[in-house]
């Protein structure tokens, strides 16, 4: 079968950093420079070459193609490069290096309402969306019904979508993309949006894609969405491929890779945004199992051990940790976990470190996401938060057990037979 | 357009549709390769099959523009008759500049219809692109699309101010004529032309140097003063002729008013505006291809 999409040793530069010359340089400017170094250029042509600016590799020589119903996964942590190869694929930037093939229609759902005009009611914008994304006006109409009927807004069609809950908004937006009929479907981390229905709903109709013999490329860091529906993961590390195979051989090297100490203390940490009031600030994030290895995966019933390092910005006025478990599908909190660690005033200092152990975990098997935060004594005042978007791992819990209606639920429930008559 | 009403079109009748017949056929393949060093084309096939994007687009600035606005069009026609006022009583009156025996309004107002679209459609034209970031980085389409559909948006409203235009004329007593049904079209047309080749170079330009959107007034304002508006070319000594038509408004703007006045037209003058129109036009669709691809790094 001829591949959908052949990418053959794509590279893209970005120019970023020092630069000897400002990138948004007035146009007298450029007149300027041109104009002082012209003499110099023409004494020295071998000069014309050197570099202006530092360069940034967002992507090097990445290959790899599909086929037509494949539905590949990628991922990567952030920053890995793999928004940049979406906006190579859906040919919004260039590469600066290599070529790429694609064979039908392709489109691209980067954003959700792309082009949206907030005066324009609901119908004026499926058309104007729908012609932006690459469709007919005879196209839309002839789906105009079924867009509507998708988006369940049918009773606000005729009302400027600046009016729309912000869930509308979404739902109506996706419709529209969910009604392309592409040959490939290149998605972003759009679907962490509207509430959990229409969420299944959209990864339906990606199914469906799939099952149309289209190709389906998305990218997200929700391993449970991958696992569901992708066949093939390709694992993007500081722009390279570093892994391409079936989904269950490579989301396990993803995770390891998440789970290595560095990654969590620092990347992660680092870029997420500043949340409460800072007077503490969590440096590292640590799991440990019984037996004090590293690991963010457990068997069914094993103790965990979370560790926090952490230094002391402002004296703080005690301390209480508190642990949210959620469902990393549809970011719904299935326990919480607060202790306080100390009710007296914690002074100034660095290295800092507090460890909690949850005995016996009684959570089902699958994979939780995980959001951490410090807040005083009372609890009432947060000093930090390592929340979703610092890119935690997930906590996997594992288990061997084969009967899989016991894979329901959140929690095992302690039962057993106190009574029978046979 | 009601939802029910639409079912009755016939379901994928756009080429672009794949229906299960269409699977066997082979699909069209997009190569894309590094543009470092190279020249390209304008994709003209591609832009053709967005044309109905234009349409949107346009359809959009329209709508949008008049949607909160209580006395919609009326401001079209309100706008054009009141600088056509104000020059009458300043250039007409005061100043007492030659008209060449016609009423100074009528002689005025002729000229302005179209230099205000002109104008509106070079402005808006050439900030359109800067103004699109948002789209450019998220989602594929021919980037020349945004330009042209600024371009054409101002159309509805040069229509409604053409039409005021024959009200005033037929108030002098000058009544639409033959000539006027293939004048104006043709006029418009090379007049539309011009600020699409304009937009393509200021626009791309104006990407990279926003300069070009703080000069552009400055920019237009002189040119007004350049181009016979308030003026007749015959104002002008003789030995300055051929420099006034070198500016490619000169010609279109002096054809409306022979087509207008039923006087004979300087073919000399608007055969050097369309040749620049096409100069523009050509090489204004390089420079566009050329840096278009960049858009959505520096936007």
């Amino acid at each position: 079968m001829k591949h959908s999409i052949e990418v053959n040793g794509i590279s893209k530069e970005y120019l970023i950093g020092k630069q000897i010359h400002n990138p948004y340089e007035t146009l007298r400017e450029t007149l300027a420079r041109g104009i002082t170094t012209l003499p110099k250029k023409l004494l020295h042509p071998g000069l014309l070459k050197t570099p202006t600016t530092e360069s940034l590799w967002a992507l090097k020589d990445v290959s790899f193609s599909a086929c037509p119903g494949e539905v590949i996964g990628i991922v990567g942590k952030n920053g890995a490069g793999k928004s940049t190869l979406l906006k190579i694929l859906s040919r919004i930037t260039d590469p600066t290096e290599g070529e790429m093939r694609i064979r039908g229609r392709l489109a691209s759902l980067l954003e959700v309402g792309t082009g949206f005009h907030p005066e324009l009611t609901g119908r004026e914008n499926i058309f104007l969306n729908g012609a932006l994304l690459g469709m007919r006006k005879a196209e839309i109409k002839a789906k105009f019904d079924e867009i509507v009927a998708f988006s369940q807004v049918e009773k606000f069609i005729d009302t400027p979508v600046k009016r729309y809950s912000s869930g509308m908004y979404v739902r109506l937006a996706f419709s529209v993309a969910a009604h392309l009929d592409p040959d490939i479907l290149v998605i972003d981390e759009v679907l962490a949006v509207g509430d959990l229905a229409f969420q299944k709903k959209c990864t339906g109709m990606m199914q469906n894609v799939a099952n149309q013999n289209r190709t389906v490329l998305f990218v997200s860091h929700n391993l449970h969405l991958i696992r569901t529906l992708c066949s093939r993961v390709i694992m993007i590390e500081g722009g390279r491929i570093v892994q391409d195979g079936e989904t269950e051989a490579v989301l396990p090297r993803f995770i390891r890779s998440l789970q290595a100490r560095g990654d969590v203390s620092e990347a992660n940490l680092k870029a997420r945004n500043l949340w409460g009031k800072r007077s503490v600030r969590i440096d590292q994030v640590v799991l440990k199992n019984k037996q004090g290895e590293l690991s963010w995966s457990f068997p069914v019933k094993e103790s965990i051990v979370l560790q926090l390092n952490f230094h002391v910005i402002e004296p703080a006025d005690g301390l209480t940790v508190t642990l949210l478990l959620s469902n990393p599908l549809t970011g719904e909190i299935v326990t919480t976990v607060k202790e306080m660690v100390t009710p007296s005033v914690i002074a100034v200092g660095n290295e800092k470190t507090m460890v909690l152990e949850l005995p016996q975990v009684p959570l089902r098997p699958g994979d939780y996401g995980i959001q951490i935060n410090l807040a005083n004594g009372k609890g009432d005042q947060i000093y930090d938060w390592v929340g979703k978007e610092a890119d935690l791992p997930f906590l996997s819990v594992t288990s061997d057990e084969l009967d899989p209606e016991k894979r329901q639920g959140y929690f095992s429930m302690p039962s057993l037979i106190k009574e029978s008559r046979l | 357009m009601k939802a029910s009403e639409l079912k009755l079109e016939t379901p994928f009748e756009s080429p672009n549709t794949p229906t299960p017949s269409e699977e066997q056929i082979p699909k069209t393949e997009t190569v894309v390769r590094s543009s470092r060093g190279s020249w390209n084309l304008i994709n003209l096939d591609e832009l053709w099959r967005y044309r109905e994007l234009i349409y949107f687009l346009c359809w959009r600035d329209i709508k949008v523009k008049y949607k909160q606005a209580a006395f919609g069009v009326a401001w079209v026609v309100a706008q054009p008759l009141f600088t056509m006022v104000t020059f009458t009583f300043l250039f007409g009156r005061v100043a007492k500049m030659d008209s060449e025996g016609l009423p100074y309004s009528a002689f005025s107002f002729c000229a302005l219809v179209p230099w205000n679209y002109f104008v509106s459609a070079i402005n808006r034209g050439s900030l359109s692109l800067a103004g699109s970031g948002a789209l450019f980085s998220k989602v594929y389409f021919p980037r020349l699309v945004i330009p042209i559909a600024s371009v054409m948006a101002g159309l509805l409203d040069y229509v409604i101010a053409v039409g005021t235009l024959v009200l005033v004329l037929g108030w002098y007593g000058y009544y639409p004529q033959v000539q006027w049904l293939l004048g104006i079209p043709a006029l418009t047309c090379s007049m539309v032309a011009l600020a699409c080749a304009l937009s393509f170079w200021l626009g791309a330009l104006n990407v990279k140097y926003r300069d070009v959107g703080h000069l552009l007034p400055f920019f237009v304002q002189l040119w007004m003063f350049l181009t016979p508006i308030v003026y007749p070319l015959s104002a002008i000594p003789k030995r300055f002729h051929l420099w006034a038509k070198l500016n490619p408004m000169t010609g279109i703007i002096e054809a409306y008013r022979s087509v207008f006045f039923n006087r004979i037209c300087d073919w000399q003058a608007l055969g050097i505006s369309l040749a620049m129109t096409v100069c523009l036009l050509i090489s204004g669709m390089f420079y566009f291809a050329k840096t278009e691809r960049k858009f959505a790094d520096i936007v």
